[in-house]
């Protein structure tokens, strides 16, 4: 498949496209980190944030690629990786031990917004997930979730985040009192 | 409760950019000093991160669970050298086969002339072996046994039938007058003379069975013909091709017809004056010609 198709798939929302691209450049991908005293878990997960950030740029348009995408892929994982070789030799063990314990009270917070999300539906999951993270149109979005138009996708997706809201915050004045 | 869905209108407007920048700048003024308002910023800004996360996450999941480890077609089709190795061990396959294939000796006939008219020999170089091993073929002549001949005539005799031999027609090739010797030949005015002697001058011809043929080369006639007293003069280049003169005997006397390069032509009796020849069109004369000439 030529670079070209591939991106305009991905354009369209198309997560097989992104299948296609792991696969395809996962070897290369593995090798940079290996060659440079990571693991192959480490490897994976740098390799995903990096498509991951590819598909992001690539889905909201802005993307102009000027070179092959495996090249494009190649630089964000070699500056992803750079920077967590960075993170891990600048802190110390006491210092990480600090994060940790910050990194829980966010996660736990994320935690239980992701719960909120799951008990959402699919529908409303999707508006979510489509117009926050993958930075579609209530356009783009009318026409993959088969809505009427741009204003019907606009009110649903209104009246999901308040579903959502209403949700977390009743979780998260439940876990006030729990605490 | 009216509040709150007004402190979410507004930092949603916020978040999503959907202010111009005066208001945007005023809202920023108005969170520093309402702890309620900068609440609801904090809690809608955790609740798209974790939208963010959520759906990050999902993707990464997805790529997660793909298989990545490489089968015996995959392993090849990557590897560039894996690649070139396979390539180079085909050509050396092929050019070694197509060596073999073509190499080998083939055999070559020709035919060889011993006699221009009829007799060919076969002969062949690199003839296999095997076939120099064949015995000979011995063609076995049968001859005729004197005695079974005796009895056929003692046969005859006894039958009272009488035993014609036949004689073959003799084919040779008739010594005409070479065409190229203007003397050998008789001019037009000689021809016309013969005619008003009454034909006295054709000793030769014998009126009673066959057509005498004289071949004469005119500059003017290229395509005509002459029929007196039994000889036919033709008048044109026939002596370089073959013809055919095919005598039928009818009630009114004999009929002529002239077979030259494919085509009949009726040749008239009498005809003093130079007649340039007429193709015969009637495919019922032609069919009967066709049949005779067969015979």
């Amino acid at each position: 498949m030529k670079d070209i198709v591939i991106l305009d798939r991905i354009i369209k929302g198309d997560e097989e496209a992104l299948d296609y691209l792991y696969k395809k450049h996962y070897k290369m991908m593995l090798r940079l980190v290996l060659n440079n005293n990571g693991t192959e878990d480490e490897a994976k997960d740098i390799y995903q944030e990096a498509l991951i950030a590819f598909w992001q740029k690539a889905i909201s348009g802005k993307l102009v690629l000027t070179s092959k995408i495996s090249t494009y892929l190649y630089s964000i994982c070699l500056n992803l990786w750079r920077k967590e070789l960075d993170k891990k030799s600048r802190f110390g063990e006491s210092d990480k031990e600090e994060i940790t314990f910050q990194d829980n009270e966010k996660n736990e917070k994320i935690k239980i917004i992701h719960d909120c999300i799951n008990e959402l539906g699919d529908s409303c999951r999707k508006i979510l997930t489509y117009h926050y993270f993958d930075g579609l149109s209530m356009t783009d979005i009318a026409e993959k979730l088969n809505f009427a138009n741009a204003d019907t996708a606009k009110t649903k997706k209104y009246k999901c985040k308040k579903k959502l809201d209403t949700l977390v915050k009743s979780k998260f004045s439940v876990n006030d009192v729990l605490d | 409760m009216a509040k709150n869905t007004e402190y979410n209108t507004i930092v949603e407007n916020y978040l999503s950019g959907g202010m111009s920048s005066s208001d945007k700048l005023s809202f920023e003024n108005e969170v520093t000093n309402n702890s309620y308002l900068q609440a609801e910023l904090n809690h809608q800004t955790e609740l798209i991160k974790g939208i963010q996360q959520f759906r990050k996450l999902e993707l990464k999941s997805r790529l997660a669970s793909i298989n990545v480890n490489p089968t015996l077609i995959g392993i090849v089709s990557q590897s560039t050298a894996l690649k070139s190795a396979i390539i180079s061990a085909s050509a050396v396959l092929i050019a070694t086969g197509a060596y073999f294939y073509f190499d080998s000796p083939k055999t070559n006939f020709k035919l060889e002339h011993i006699n221009p008219i009829s007799e060919y020999k076969l002969v062949a170089d690199n003839v296999p072996e095997a076939i120099n091993e064949l015995d000979p073929v011995e063609i076995n002549k049968k001859e005729i046994k004197p005695e079974l001949t005796q009895k056929i005539e003692e046969t005859a005799k006894a039958s009272k039938t009488e035993i014609v031999k036949v004689q073959t027609p003799d084919f040779s090739v008739p010594n005409s007058p070479d065409p190229s010797d203007s003397e050998s030949l008789p001019a037009t005015e000689e021809i016309l003379k013969n005619k008003s002697n009454g034909l006295e001058a054709l000793t030769d011809v014998d009126k009673a069975s066959k057509v005498e043929v004289q071949n004469i080369i005119d500059k003017k006639y290229k395509f005509h013909y002459q029929y007196l007293e039994g000889k036919l003069y033709l008048y044109g280049k026939f002596n370089e091709g073959p013809y055919e003169i095919i005598e039928i005997n009818g009630r009114e006397g004999k009929n002529i017809f002239f077979f030259y390069q494919g085509r009949y032509h009726k040749i008239k009796r009498n005809t003093s004056d130079v007649t340039r020849f007429e193709m015969i069109t009637d495919l019922a004369l032609i069919k009967e010609l066709e049949i005779l000439k067969g015979k």
